[in-house]
């Protein structure tokens, strides 16, 4: 299994169902496998020695298991179905997927859940799975697995229909919720919006679309869409949980960027060279040359603001648009963002109300978005305050 | 927190069955809980949804309450845990709902009571996470669990051990269970109920109060392994380094990093593949800074660690360059660079650059400074008078230091509190050093076939190939691997002038260079590695019982043997090393061996033999100084001022043709590369031994040979481009590919032995080709907080 240099458990990459089975606990035979897709991947003395874990005890009914043994994972969800008409009481079985023993599965549990409790309808209505099992002819089962196994590897949707009931599974990336989203950043679509499907899309969601063109900010774009600002970025929010957009932060003259060291991919990879030259021209017909952009993202370190630069180097000259050229280093990691956040020093002492105190958490862009004001009316202001401190970082 | 464990089991299995002997924690006060939801459950006004069609109760979606495991009986634990044979001494994991169950189960012998026959036991230990752990933190609790697993196997064997702790815990459980039964005998049905429902708690749990304690507080008081797991668990929690001492004979010594490096700082989570990767970027030029006490952390070093970590630490200084180090603490970059990846595991230390008056901070990015933050009180109190926001905020700009000491440092009194202040910052990871890159402006770019199409993959790069990873800790070597260019086999003696002349700060720690090439022979040095790298503990844990730690003093003495033996032998380095051990006895041997190796090393790369003619005569020179005056050396080092040496050896070229200085000679010789002093010019060996007899400058076009015609061209129309030594210089670094953007300044300033003002010279000169951007290090980045 780890012999694929790019597979080791924890790479962190999602791997497909290699494969599907199910089994239940036979009245004399004990847990077995009654149906598996493809056959014989889990052979019998495997089985046997997890069995265990798939047809556990009572307490871990209903509970997603993923038991990692032997170079594969196993996720299951057993469940037991209590009622005279079966041997012993009650009828368990468990439909589990086997993966790679370095795939991340987190994404296929709800999957698994699912379709169990689907079969787990089925069964209670017409029996449909122990009457496979003792029949001993399980086509229709195995070809229910075999569908499923086929579609979420290769469309990672698939549609089941076994009579008149009708289910639908699609795989759900698992993200971690992302931060909360501020007036003061600007969302950008992460891939070209034509490929967007707008109908998926809530109303909201739609009505402010048009106006995420990468230069605008949450609160810029809530008043442009006359849309409730806290539902603009609850949409924004669930974009970049999608990974539909991102955010980056706003454009400004004023503001201060910085190289990093992704920089030097610049430099040699021919595929960024060319999106670089393509984004970053002011129009199609004349494309800027490589190293101007590079030098253009050179300059850009502390303490010279964007302003300073287009001074010195004259971007309007070199056929470079200088947002584009920001948005494109942002959007590539070539560049970050220098915030300024002010301090108030000896905000204990004396302290009078009127003053506002800053406590080093909000950079001034946000400030600037709070009240209204532009970077220079603010920065001027707490100029002549000398308890305020500015961190760059 | 999902670093630390939920909980940790121990379970046996053996022909009477298995059992779960031990657990910890194992109060919960979930009584009152319990008694709640059956109250609950028998509310009247509740409403039963029937619509429910499926009948069995609502799936738990969760087995975590409040930090703690909740919903597992004892039983049903012992019965996942005890595996089948045939998965045993493999990695167990289990994962239900949102807990990750991990552990090792391990099969071991065991003498059952009178008869010898040896019965096999199995024993599990098992620790309880959040599922939500990542691989690497569940890789280093796996790993934790076969050490624990071994020292058990091992002292079973020793003393049978694990016999007597296990009857001591059956018969704490029988104990407890016989009072129970003899409580609960009058009120059986409430006993069923606690049984049926799902409760962490031991069965004893409702017997809190009324006299007998839980079975598990009883073993914690009588059994020892109990209580060293308890005090493994304990550490984990808190510190994430165990020491603990299993039956007061193995030790066993045991580090997630990823809980260890937050003691620091909060919220920097560092993952062992992450040291890896530093560490494969990890130069000469790299330093240390530790992150506790030098004489705590020598302290806390067992007797029996290794012997080069000792001599490092009482080496350390942050102004000293990795390579200073080594060649102080007589040992290999190599093996300074392993010994460094434990420090930073261990969260001992992290990877700067030398302290020097012309580094250039900034605050670093992910830097968590306000106004209440716990760092302004310590900072205060660690520096009275000064104040941590006004200290950072002067890091606004970026600026050397120099020009900080300057100007006072904002109440930095003298430098030496400076470079205190400024490591305290650093150990805070609240600044930043910013390094200057240069790029030379080709009219091709991206004409390097190399990454045109893997253009994604490419991307990050701080994701390259690390498949073998630091935290495979019983693994026996340690992911250092081999330096890529031929350049960094070898470390030139004396670029450590750079350092002096820039640092004022602490000059004696710079004050002498001990000429020494490291790494000619590799073979030699793995024999060490292998059983110093076996474990990141400082005493290689659990497989110290057996082996002995190879310490460097036995290293050397097999060199001296080895090299004693051969008279031809090619080890260079070990005659150096005994010269300057003072050996005198064997010099001319070395001297010997020395001739010879020198020719094997210029036959090999095919230069004439006239360079060796020419060198030999100075190697001999000075070794025979280097060793007749091997103690005064230092002082006469010492004595020319750092900074007149760098003026004598870069400004005026020819002098050092004729005035000989010791440590360039050395360099010429020793390193398996041509010289690279600038003024000798040259590119190749043969243009150096050129320059070396015919005071002319080599012919121009030759090193102009690697630019293009193109840049060429462009090089002619620069003014700068008539004098030649500029140009030369300027060939030869582009040459040597220092212009693409992958080295800064300082390693350059090393690696070719320039001074910062020439190099920054020669920057302005070319400005029109050579693009300059400032960025951070990223071997040391790395250890920074992700943004």
């Amino acid at each position: 299994m780890d012999g694929n240099m790019k597979f080791y458990e924890g790479c962190g990459q999602e791997g497909p169902i290699r494969c599907i089975f199910l089994c239940e606990f036979h009245p004399t035979a004990g847990p077995k496998i009654t149906c598996q897709v493809p056959e014989n991947y889990i052979s019998k003395d495997i089985f046997d020695t997890v069995s265990h874990y798939i047809i556990p005890k009572v307490q871990l009914q209903r509970c997603t298991l993923t038991v990692t043994l032997l170079g594969s994972k196993i996720l299951g969800f057993p469940v037991r179905i209590d009622n005279k008409k079966y041997a012993r009481n009650a009828y368990y079985f468990n439909l589990c997927f086997v993966c790679d023993a370095w795939a991340r599965t987190v994404h296929l549990e709800p999957l698994v859940k699912k379709l169990t409790e689907y079969l787990l309808s089925m069964e209670l209505e017409t029996e449909w799975l122990s009457k496979q099992s003792t029949s001993g002819d399980a086509k229709a089962l195995g070809g229910l697995m075999k569908q499923v196994m086929e579609d979420i590897n290769s469309r990672r949707m698939c549609t089941l229909t076994v009579g008149k009931t009708t289910t639908h599974l699609t795989v759900v990336r698992v993200n971690s919720d992302p931060a909360a989203v501020k007036d003061h950043q600007v969302p950008v679509f992460l891939y070209s919006r034509q490929s967007f499907v707008a109908d998926q899309w809530d109303l909201t969601t739609n009505q402010i679309l048009p106006y995420i063109d990468g230069f605008n900010h949450v609160s810029k774009i809530a008043a442009l869409t006359d849309v409730e600002i806290s539902l603009v970025r609850a949409c924004v929010q669930n974009l970049v949980y999608y990974g539909v957009v991102t955010l980056v932060p706003i454009f400004q003259y004023c503001a201060v960027y910085s190289a990093t060291p992704k920089l030097r991919q610049l430099t040699r990879c021919a595929g960024l060279q060319r999106q670089c030259v393509e984004f970053c021209a002011r129009s199609p017909r004349q494309l800027p040359k490589v190293s101007d952009l590079f030098r253009m993202y050179a300059g850009m370190t502390y303490g010279s603001t964007v302003r300073d630069l287009c001074r010195r180097m004259k971007p309007q000259e070199l056929a470079i648009n200088e947002r584009k050229l920001v948005l494109f280093g942002l959007l590539e990691g070539l560049i970050r963002r220098v915030y300024k956040y002010p301090i108030t020093l000896h905000n204990d002492e004396h302290s009078q109300p009127l003053v506002k105190t800053y406590n080093g958490m909000v950079c001034l862009d946000e400030l600037c978005c709070q009240g209204g004001l532009t970077t220079s009316q603010l920065e001027e202001q707490l100029e002549r305050d000398s308890n305020v401190v500015f961190i760059v970082k | 927190m999902e670093v630390n464990p939920l909980n940790i089991f121990f379970v046996k299995s053996d022909s009477k069955g298995d059992r779960l002997l031990f657990r910890y924690p194992y109060t919960t006060e979930n009584k009152d809980e319990s008694k709640q939801k059956k109250y609950g459950r028998h509310n009247p006004y509740a409403v039963y949804s029937t619509e429910d069609l499926l009948q069995n109760p609502q799936s738990q979606t969760s087995n975590i309450c409040k930090g703690q495991l909740s919903g597992f009986t004892d039983e049903m634990l012992s019965t996942l845990f005890a595996v089948k044979p045939e998965l045993c001494n493999r990695k167990f994991e289990l994962k239900v709902n949102d807990v990750r169950f991990v552990g090792h189960p391990t099969l071991l012998p065991y003498r059952t009571n009178k008869d010898d026959t040896a019965a096999m036991i199995l024993i599990n230990i098992v620790f309880a996470l959040q599922a939500s752990a990542s691989h690497s933190i569940v890789k280093c609790y796996y790993d934790l669990s076969k050490r624990l697993g071994k020292a058990l196997r091992h002292e079973e064997k020793r003393c049978s051990y694990l016999t007597e702790e296990m009857k001591i815990m059956l018969a704490a459980h029988d104990e407890v269970s016989s009072l129970d039964s003899e409580l609960n005998g009058d009120n059986d049905d409430e006993d069923d109920n606690m049984r049926l429902s799902v409760s962490s708690a031991t069965y004893s749990a409702e017997n809190n109060d009324c006299g007998p304690k839980s079975a598990f507080h009883l073993i914690l008081q009588r059994s020892s392994l109990a209580r060293s797991m308890k005090a493994v668990f304990e550490e984990l929690c808190s510190t994430g380094i165990v020491q603990v001492r299993i039956n007061k004979w193995v030790l066993l010594s045991f580090c997630l990093p990823h809980k260890a490096h937050q003691i620091h700082n909060r919220g920097l989570i560092i993952e062992p593949e992450t040291i890896d990767k530093c560490l494969q970027k990890l130069r000469p030029y790299h330093g240390i800074l530790l992150m506790v006490n030098p004489n705590d952390l020598l302290a806390s070093i067992p007797l029996d660690g290794s012997s080069a970590l000792l001599r490092l630490i009482k080496l350390y200084s942050p102004l000293k360059s990795l390579q200073t180090l080594a060649i102080e603490a007589d040992l290999t970059f190599k093996q300074v660079s392993q010994l460094t990846g434990h420090l930073v595991y261990w969260a001992k230390a992290t990877v700067i650059y030398p302290l020097c008056e012309g580094n250039v901070y900034v605050v670093a990015p992910g830097a968590n400074v306000h106004v209440h933050s716990p760092l302004v009180d310590e900072f205060a109190k660690e520096f009275p008078g000064l104040c941590l926001v006004q200290m950072l905020s002067e890091f606004s700009l970026p600026a050397p230091l120099l020009w900080f000491a300057a100007r006072g440092g904002c109440g930095c009194g003298d430098s030496g509190r400076l470079a205190r202040c400024v490591a305290w910052l650093l150990r805070r990871r609240l600044l930043l050093q910013l390094h200057t890159y240069v790029q030379f402006n080709s009219p091709h770019w991206g004409r390097d076939p190399d990454g045109r199409e893997y253009f994604c993959e490419k991307h990050d790069i701080y994701n390259q190939s690390c498949n073998i990873s630091f935290s495979s800790l019983n693994h026996m070597h340690l992911n250092v691997p081999e330096p890529v260019e031929p350049r960094d086999n070898t470390v030139f003696p004396d670029s450590d002038e750079d350092y002096p002349t820039e640092n004022n700060l602490n000059q004696t720690d710079f004050s002498h260079t001990k000429p020494i090439v490291i790494e000619s022979d590799h073979m030699k040095f793995d024999k060490f590695h292998e059983s110093d790298s076996a474990n990141h503990s400082f005493d290689d844990g659990v497989d110290v019982v057996d082996g002995v730690v190879k310490t460097n003093g036995i290293d050397n003495y097999d060199d001296k043997a080895q090299s004693e033996k051969k008279t031809h032998g090619n080890s260079v380095d070990s005659g150096i090393s005994n010269n300057i051990n003072g050996a005198n006895t064997e010099v001319n041997g070395n001297d010997n061996n020395i001739e010879h190796s020198n020719g094997d090393v210029v036959d090999k790369k095919g230069l004439p033999s006239r360079l060796s003619d020419l060198s030999l005569k100075d190697t001999e020179n000075a070794l025979i100084r280097d060793i007749s005056s091997d103690d005064d050396k230092f002082e006469s080092d010492q004595d020319v001022s750092p900074r007149l040496r760098r003026t004598n050896g870069l400004i005026s070229g020819m002098e050092k043709r004729n005035g000989v200085s010791l440590n360039l000679k050395l360099q010429s010789e020793m390193s398996f590369q041509p010289p690279t002093v600038w003024a000798l010019g040259g590119v190749g060996g043969c243009d150096a031994v050129d320059a070396c007899r015919a005071p002319d400058p080599p012919p121009t076009e030759s090193a102009l040979d690697t630019f293009t015609p193109d840049e060429r061209a462009a090089l002619m129309h620069l003014p700068a481009a008539n004098d030649h030594d500029d140009l030369l210089l300027l060939a030869q670094l582009h040459k040597k590919g220092y212009f693409r953007g992958e080295q800064h300044l300082e390693e350059i300033m090393f690696m070719e032995n320039v001074s910062r003002s020439q190099l920054l010279q020669l920057l302005d000169k070319f400005k029109d080709v050579l693009i300059t951007f400032e960025t951070e290090d990223p071997a040391v980045a790395m250890l920074y907080p992700y943004q």
